[in-house]
């Protein structure tokens, strides 16, 4: 094996290494490759010594070599959260519940693409690009129902006057109601991301109609989907307890209903007659929470998959024509706000053809 | 005031510990690797979470940064590890004084000399290379960003990511390996 080769598979696996995300497999791989002669072993240790080496960046970051581009922070409003938990939920559709829960004088806060808000509760349109927009609003009303929604494309983040905050995906309803005994969110349809300050004396509930969810402090993701009938929860961090809506629990139901406990790191999916639970996958909680950054990450999905998620933020729905363009794979990052360029990208990573019309996009396979 | 010290150090606490238990086994294969043995691997992650324990601020400084909590401990273990090799080496050095021509390269003096050196040679590496790629590799060494983080910056996968820092990697260590000759801190391993 040349030197060249070597040090490039040296080069792999110290930069795998370095990421923290090297599995037990890569691990094996890595040691049995260090023990095929002394070359491979010593190019793996001087390839160590050159990355501990450009430790000294950090100490005199004047040196670094090209500008520096800073992340820019997406909302100074999660500053001071520590991580967060992800639930989502899928329900059937509940339009009556909209109706019967909101107690008090529900206002009407959300905005349609065609008016742009106007209220005093906007402070700023962060973000306004294609159809995908961000916005911020306070919420500071105590003992007042509010209706908050969002329009299809629209990411609106709602901050309490408690600290908690509360984000909106894209086409999603909710109801705030903030007591001196306990604040209740009643998540009439879409996806919202919560991120609950702690309160002894007043828990966090949501009622998605057919569970309650309670916090007391904690940060999660609901999603109420209308094509199936699921509820999904995913938790990055502390803990959330879920229970059927007794009011809505049939007679045939037997049994009392129970309470799951997620913890960090969980998501539950919970049907009309079925729960299920999977523990312990951080990674996918991660990205079921990345809409709030405007961020979409697919990892070999079927484009039938991608396009269904990305038709949630669009109002010019995207239409695959023929099946076997449903099964075409994709992997990658997209930037929401950019929706002409997931198209691009579509297009030239894969073989279709998009064609525009006024009302929809069409993809053609080719 | 003091209530709100006493209230913010027990939230760390608990960060850590929930930190330290989801990331364990991760942060155990890093150091076991680099390490090259299981022995010091307890050691090293008490001095994690010393370490943690001494950020004020570490909850600020992972908000909204869900991605990054493991790259974020790797960083600090590495740094550990940085600094255990060097305590060792001068240890080393000082008990062999006069033995071994190496001590002289541990003056200050000459060190500080060599590492400016070394550092010129690695900002000469990287202006040649493709500009996505140094910036990769910056964004991580310098700004501290996991590849997800960068990968997201960047508008490319994460897989992506590790092909630009593994060749801006390669090409510093290019650099390093040709001057090699004056760098004490690499000859031994040549």
């Amino acid at each position: 094996m040349s030197k060249y080769k070597i040090r490039e598979e040296a080069a792999h696996f110290v930069t795998r290494l370095h990421s923290g995300e090297i599995t037990g497999r890569e691990e094996a791989e890595l040691n049995a490759w260090r023990q095929r002669s002394e070359a491979h072993e010593s190019e793996f240790q001087a390839m160590l010594a050159t990355w501990d080496l450009t430790a000294q960046l950090y100490q005199e970051p004047e040196r670094a070599v090209t500008p520096k581009k800073r992340l820019v922070k997406t909302s100074t409003w999660f500053v001071g959260a520590i991580a967060a938990s992800i639930l989502a939920v899928v329900v059937v559709p509940l339009a009556l519940d909209f109706f019967n829960t909101p107690p008090g004088n529900p206002k009407l806060v959300g905005t349609t693409p065609e008016s742009p808000p106007s209220t005093p509760e906007v402070i700023r349109d962060v973000v306004t690009f294609d159809d995908f927009r961000i916005s911020e609003h306070e919420y500071s009303d105590v003992d007042r129902a509010e209706i908050f929604t969002s329009a299809v494309g629209e990411v609106r983040h709602i901050k309490l006057a408690d600290g908690s905050t509360i984000s909106l995906n894209t086409d999603t309803t909710l109801t705030v109601e903030v007591r001196a005994n306990q604040r209740l969110v009643t998540l009439t349809k879409g996806e919202a991301f919560f991120d609950v300050a702690h309160d002894e004396n007043r828990p966090f509930v949501i009622d998605t109609g057919d569970q309650i969810i309670r916090v007391l402090g904690t940060q999660f993701n609901v999603r109420k989907r209308d094509d199936e009938a699921i509820l999904q929860v995913a938790v990055v961090q502390g803990r959330v307890s879920i229970a059927r809506n007794k009011e809505r629990t049939t007679e045939t139901q037997q049994t009392e209903p129970k309470d799951n406990l997620l913890a960090a790191g969980d998501i539950g999916a919970f049907g009309p007659e079925s729960e299920l639970i999977s523990q312990n996958d951080v990674a996918e909680v991660n990205t079921t929470q990345s809409w709030r950054h405007g961020v979409f990450r697919f990892e070999n999905e079927s484009l039938e998959q991608v396009v269904r998620e990305l038709n949630r933020y669009r109002n010019r729905k995207i239409h695959i024509v023929g099946a076997e363009a449903n099964a075409l794979r994709i992997s990658g990052v997209f930037h929401l706000k950019n929706g002409e360029n997931i198209l691009l990208a579509l297009e030239s990573s894969l073989p279709v053809r998009i064609v525009r019309e006024s009302e929809y996009v069409f993809i053609h396979q080719q | 005031m003091l209530k709100a010290t006493l209230h913010r150090k027990q939230a760390s606490h608990k960060l850590i510990e929930r930190l330290l238990a989801e990331h364990d086994i991760a942060i155990r294969r890093f150091v076991r690797i680099k390490l090259g043995t299981n022995q010091d691997c307890d050691d090293v992650m008490q001095e994690v979470y010393v370490r943690l324990s001494q950020i004020d601020d570490l909850p600020q400084r992972l908000a909204d940064r869900l991605d990054t909590a493991r790259s974020y401990l790797i960083q600090i273990a590495n740094n550990l590890l940085i600094d255990r090799a060097r305590r060792a080496q001068v240890r080393c050095a000082n008990m062999h004084r006069g033995e071994y021509e190496t001590a002289t390269s541990l003056h200050a003096p000459e060190r500080i000399l060599s590492g400016k050196r070394k550092l010129q040679q690695i900002d000469k590496a990287l202006a040649k290379l493709k500009p996505e790629k140094r910036q990769a590799f910056l964004l991580h060494r310098v700004e501290g960003l996991s590849y997800r983080e960068i990968g997201d910056q960047l508008s490319v996968s994460v897989s992506t990511v590790e092909k630009y820092i593994s060749a801006a990697l390669l090409a510093i260590r290019k650099t390093v390996a040709t001057t090699s000759s004056n760098s004490q801190g690499f000859s031994k391993h040549e």
